[in-house]
C-alpha cells in the first residue's frame, strides 16, 4: 500500500500531477496496440499521484546500449557508450549481476530512507532476521548495506543499494540489490521528497532470508514487497533486447555461441511446454530482417527498437512454427527466454550473462516494476 | 558376502516397502515363519535382510533374480530407448527362445569379459535380459545393470540403462542371435515401458470410429431452451472427429516428449528478407507434457491445433516414433527423415 504521511497532498501539487501527460517518445508510442499491464478500470482513487502510473503501459522505444568491448571477466569492464559512467562504475558489485541468477521482486517506494543510515540499516536487519528465522544462527550474521554507483540511468534514479547477509565469515547466505535504473522521470519528480523510489528488488541464496528481508524493508520503511512476474510481454522484449545485443557482436565478428530458446505454455489438458530452440546466427538474421530499415544505418552507435519490431520478430517465430506444426503459439504464454546474453523465466527468475545489456535489461525491469506496484 | 550386502542393501533403498513386500513374496526365498516388520525403517528394514542372507546363503545370483523381479513388475521407470532389427535373414522367423538365449550368452561373453547375463521370458512373451558389464579389470557391475526387452517375432528391441561404450557389443550379439543384418535406432524413447512398447505394437484403443459422440451429447445440457442455438456445434464436432481420427479415442499410451529438428527454409509472405534466404533456418521443437498424446489430441479438439491435423504431428502415433529431422525436399514439401540421433 501506498502511505505517506500528513493526509492528501496539497492542492498545488495534486494540479500539478493531475495535467501530467504520459510519457511518450514518439507518435507511434500513442497507438497502444499491445496489451495492457493493468486493467485501466483500476485505481480512481483519491491519491491524485496513483494516475501517473496506472494509465501506463510499458515503453514501446527503447534505446539501446553500445557494445560491449573486451571479456569482462578478463579485461575489467569497458563498455562503450551503455550509460553506465566510466567514472562511477564500480566493476566488482557491478560484475557480481552478471552470472548469477536472481529473484526478481517489485518494492514500493520506501518512506524515509536514508543513505546515511546503512550501517544502523545493516543492525537492524541483522536483528530482525535473527529472531526470524532460524536458517542461520545469530553469532555467526552478519549484514552488509552498501550504495553502488553506476546503475542509476538518470538524475532522478535513487543509487543502488546492495545488501550482504553473511554467516559464517566469507559465506553468503543471501545477497541482494535494490536499484532504479531509468524510472520515469515524471513520476520520480512527483514522488514527495521523503520517498526513495528503488522498484527493482532481486535476491539470491536461502529463500526464508529472503522472506525475511523483504518483510523488514516493509515494516521498517512502510513499503511492499512482491514477486515480480514477467508477462509474455515483457519476455517479448528481453528476446528481442538480447538477440539485439548478438547482432551488433556479430557484425564484429565475434561468433555466438548459445542458441536462442523459448519456451511457450499451451493451454492443453495436461499443459503442453513447447521448447524452440533457434541457431543463433539465424536468430540474428530474422531480428535484422524485421529491424525497420532506418534503423539499420551503419554508423549510429545508439539506436532505438520499437515494439512493433519486437512483435514481428516473435510473429516470425510463431508463423514459422505454424507453418510446420499447425499449432497457434499465441494461444499460449512464453514461459522462459534464453540466449547467449541472458535468461529470464515467467516466475521472476533472471540471469544476466553480458555486461553490455545491463542497462538495457534493468531499464526494462524497472519499468515492470514500477507498474507492477499496487497503487 | 560384502557385495550381498551392498547390493541387497541398495535395492532396499530404491524399492518402497510396499512393492519390496510384494516381490519378495514372489521371490520365494524367504524362510516360510519368517515375518519382517516392514514397518521399520528401511535401514532396519535392510539390516534383517542381511541378516537373513547371511543365515541362508543367498548369492549375488539370488539378488539379482530379485531385482529382476521388480523390474519386469515395474518397467515404468528410467528412460527407454526403442531399436529395431532390419533385413532379416531367411531363417529369422524360425529363431525360438532357447535357441536365442544360447546365441545371445555366447556371442555377447565372446565379446565382453566379466560380465553376468540373466535371461527370463515373460508369460507375454517378451524375453527379458539382464546384463551387469564388466572388463578385464573388474568383475560385473551389478549396480548399473542394463535391461532389454525383446519380443521373438517382431523386430523391437526395448533398452534402458544403456552405455554407448557399450552399445556395439550388444547390437552385435542382438543381431547375431535373432539372425538379422543390421540394428537401427528407431526414434522413440519415454519412460514408460509399457506405454512405448503399446503404442509400437499398436496394441491401445486406435478405434477410429465412424460416428464420433457428440460433444452435445456428452456434455450435461446446461442450456435448455428450445430457441437456444449453439452456433460452433457443427465445427466443434468437426474438430473432435478429426482429432480423433489422428491421435485414437479413449486412454493414450504415455509419451513425455516429442523433438524435431526442423532444417526447412523460412517461409513467410510478409518477410521477403528471409524468404529470400537459401539456406535452411535451424532450429529444434521439443514438445513436452506429462501425457503427449493426450494433450495434442486436446489441442486438436479445442483449436489451438487447426484441423486436419498435420502429418508431422500424426506420424507420433502412426509410426510410433518421436524423434524427427524435418528437411524440404526437391518439390519444396516438408520431409521427414528416418536419421539416427546420438
Amino acid at each position: 500500500m501506498f502511505f505517506f504521511s500528513g493526509g492528501l497532498l496539497p492542492l498545488g501539487l495534486a494540479n500539478m500531477l493531475s495535467s501530467t501527460k504520459s510519457v511518450s517518445g514518439t507518435p507511434s508510442s500513442n497507438k497502444r496496440r499491445h496489451r495492457p499491464s493493468r486493467p485501466s478500470t483500476v485505481a480512481h482513487s483519491h491519491l491524485f499521484l496513483t494516475r501517473a502510473l496506472s494509465n501506463r503501459r510499458l515503453r514501446t522505444k527503447r534505446k539501446i546500449p553500445g557494445l560491449l568491448v573486451g571479456d569482462p571477466k578478463q579485461n575489467g569492464v569497458r563498455a562503450s557508450s551503455s550509460g553506465l559512467a566510466q567514472d562511477k562504475a564500480e566493476p566488482r558489485e557491478l560484475r557480481s549481476l552478471v552470472g548469477t541468477e536472481w529473484q526478481l521482486s517489485y518494492v514500493t517506494p520506501l518512506f524515509r530512507f536514508c543513505y546515511t543510515q546503512l550501517k544502523s540499516y545493516a543492525r537492524q536487519l541483522a536483528a530482525f532476521v535473527a529472531s526470524e528465522t532460524a536458517a542461520v544462527a545469530a553469532a555467526d550474521l552478519a549484514v552488509n548495506f552498501s550504495v553502488v554507483r553506476g546503475l542509476a540511468g538518470t538524475d532522478w534514479d535513487a543509487e543502488a543499494v546492495f545488501i550482504q547477509i553473511s554467516a559464517g565469515g566469507d559465506k553468503s547466505a543471501w545477497s541482494g540489490w535494490l536499484a532504479c535504473v531509468n524510472g520515469y522521470p515524471d513520476y520520480l519528480r512527483s514522488l514527495p521528497p521523503d520517498f526513495v523510489c528503488l522498484p527493482l528488488l532481486a535476491g539470491r541464496g536461502l529463500e526464508p532470508l529472503g522472506v525475511a528481508v523483504r518483510s523488514w524493508l516493509s515494516r521498517t520503511f512502510d513499503c511492499s514487497a512482491a514477486p515480480l512476474e514477467m508477462s509474455h510481454a515483457v519476455l517479448q522484449w528481453l528476446m528481442a533486447l538480447w538477440v539485439d545485443a548478438w547482432d551488433g557482436r556479430r557484425r564484429q565478428q565475434r561468433q555466438p555461441s548459445r542458441e536462442l530458446v523459448a519456451i511457450w505454455t499451451l493451454p492443453a489438458e495436461p499443459p503442453l511446454r513447447v521448447r524452440m530452440s533457434v541457431d543463433s546466427r539465424d536468430a540474428g538474421e530474422l531480428w535484422s530482417s524485421v529491424r525497420d530499415p532506418e534503423a539499420l544505418r551503419e554508423g549510429s552507435p545508439e539506436g532505438e527498437i520499437g515494439w512493433e519490431e519486437v512483435s514481428r520478430f516473435t510473429k516470425g517465430l510463431g508463423g514459422h512454427f505454424y507453418r510446420h506444426f499447425k499449432v497457434d503459439l499465441s494461444a499460449g504464454n512464453l514461459a522462459r527466454v534464453a540466449t547467449e546474453a541472458g535468461a529470464a523465466t515467467r516466475e521472476g527468475r533472471l540471469k544476466i550473462h553480458d555486461m553490455g545489456s545491463l542497462n538495457a535489461t534493468l531499464s526494462l525491469l524497472t519499468e515492470c516494476a514500477l507498474l507492477k506496484m499496487p497503487m | 558376502m560384502d557385495q550381498v550386502e551392498c547390493f541387497l542393501r541398495r535395492l532396499v533403498r530404491r524399492i518402497p516397502t510396499e512393492v519390496l513386500k510384494v516381490t519378495l513374496e514372489k521371490w520365494g526365498r524367504l524362510p516360510r515363519q519368517q515375518n519382517i516388520d516392514f514397518k521399520q525403517t528401511k535401514w532396519a528394514l535392510a539390516d534383517e535382510l542381511i541378516a537373513l542372507s547371511k543365515e541362508n546363503g543367498w548369492t549375488v545370483r539370488h539378488i539379482t533374480e530379485l531385482e529382476m523381479l521388480y523390474v519386469i513388475d515395474n518397467p515404468n521407470q528410467g528412460m527407454w530407448h526403442v531399436f529395431q532389427l532390419v533385413d532379416p535373414e531367411p531363417d529369422a522367423q524360425a529363431v525360438g527362445f532357447i535357441r536365442f538365449k544360447e546365441q545371445f550368452k555366447l556371442h555377447l561373453t565372446e565379446l565382453v569379459r566379466h560380465m553376468s547375463i540373466k535371461m527370463k521370458k515373460n508369460t507375454d512373451e517378451a524375453i527379458w535380459i539382464r546384463i551387469a558389464w564388466g572388463d578385464s579389470y573388474s568383475g560385473p557391475n551389478n549396480m548399473l545393470p542394463t535391461y532389454v526387452v525383446h519380443y521373438l517375432q517382431t523386430p523391437y528391441v526395448f533398452v534402458t540403462r544403456l552405455k554407448s561404450k557399450q552399445k556395439p557389443f550388444l547390437f552385435q550379439a542382438l543381431i547375431m542371435a535373432t539372425r538379422y543384418k543390421t540394428i537401427k535406432d528407431a526414434s522413440l524413447s519415454g519412460r514408460k515401458f509399457t506405454d512405448i512398447r503399446d503404442l509400437l505394437m499398436q496394441q491401445y484403443g486406435q478405434v477410429f470410429p465412424a460416428r464420433c459422440p457428440s460433444p452435445l451429447e456428452d456434455r450435461p445440457q446446461t442450456v435448455s431452451h428450445p430457441h437456444v442455438y449453439r452456433e460452433h456445434a457443427k465445427t466443434e464436432l468437426n474438430r473432435q472427429q478429426m482429432a480423433y481420427e489422428a491421435f485414437g479415442s479413449g486412454k493414450l499410451p504415455q509419451l513425455q516428449s516429442a523433438v524435431y529438428k526442423l532444417e526447412t527454409k523460412f517461409k513467410d509472405p510478409t518477410n521477403q528478407t528471409m524468404t529470400k534466404r537459401e539456406k535452411p533456418f535451424k532450429c529444434v521443437v521439443t514438445f513436452a507434457s506429462t501425457n503427449l498424446l493426450e494433450s495434442l489430441r486436446h489441442c486438436a479438439s479445442s483449436g489451438i491445433a487447426s484441423t486436419p491435423v498435420t502429418p508431422l504431428l500424426s506420424f507420433i502415433p502412426r509410426k510410433g516414433r518421436n524423434y524427427f529431422v524435418i528437411t524440404d525436399s526437391a518439390q519444396g514439401q516438408s520431409t521427414v527423415n528416418n536419421t539416427l540421433p546420438n
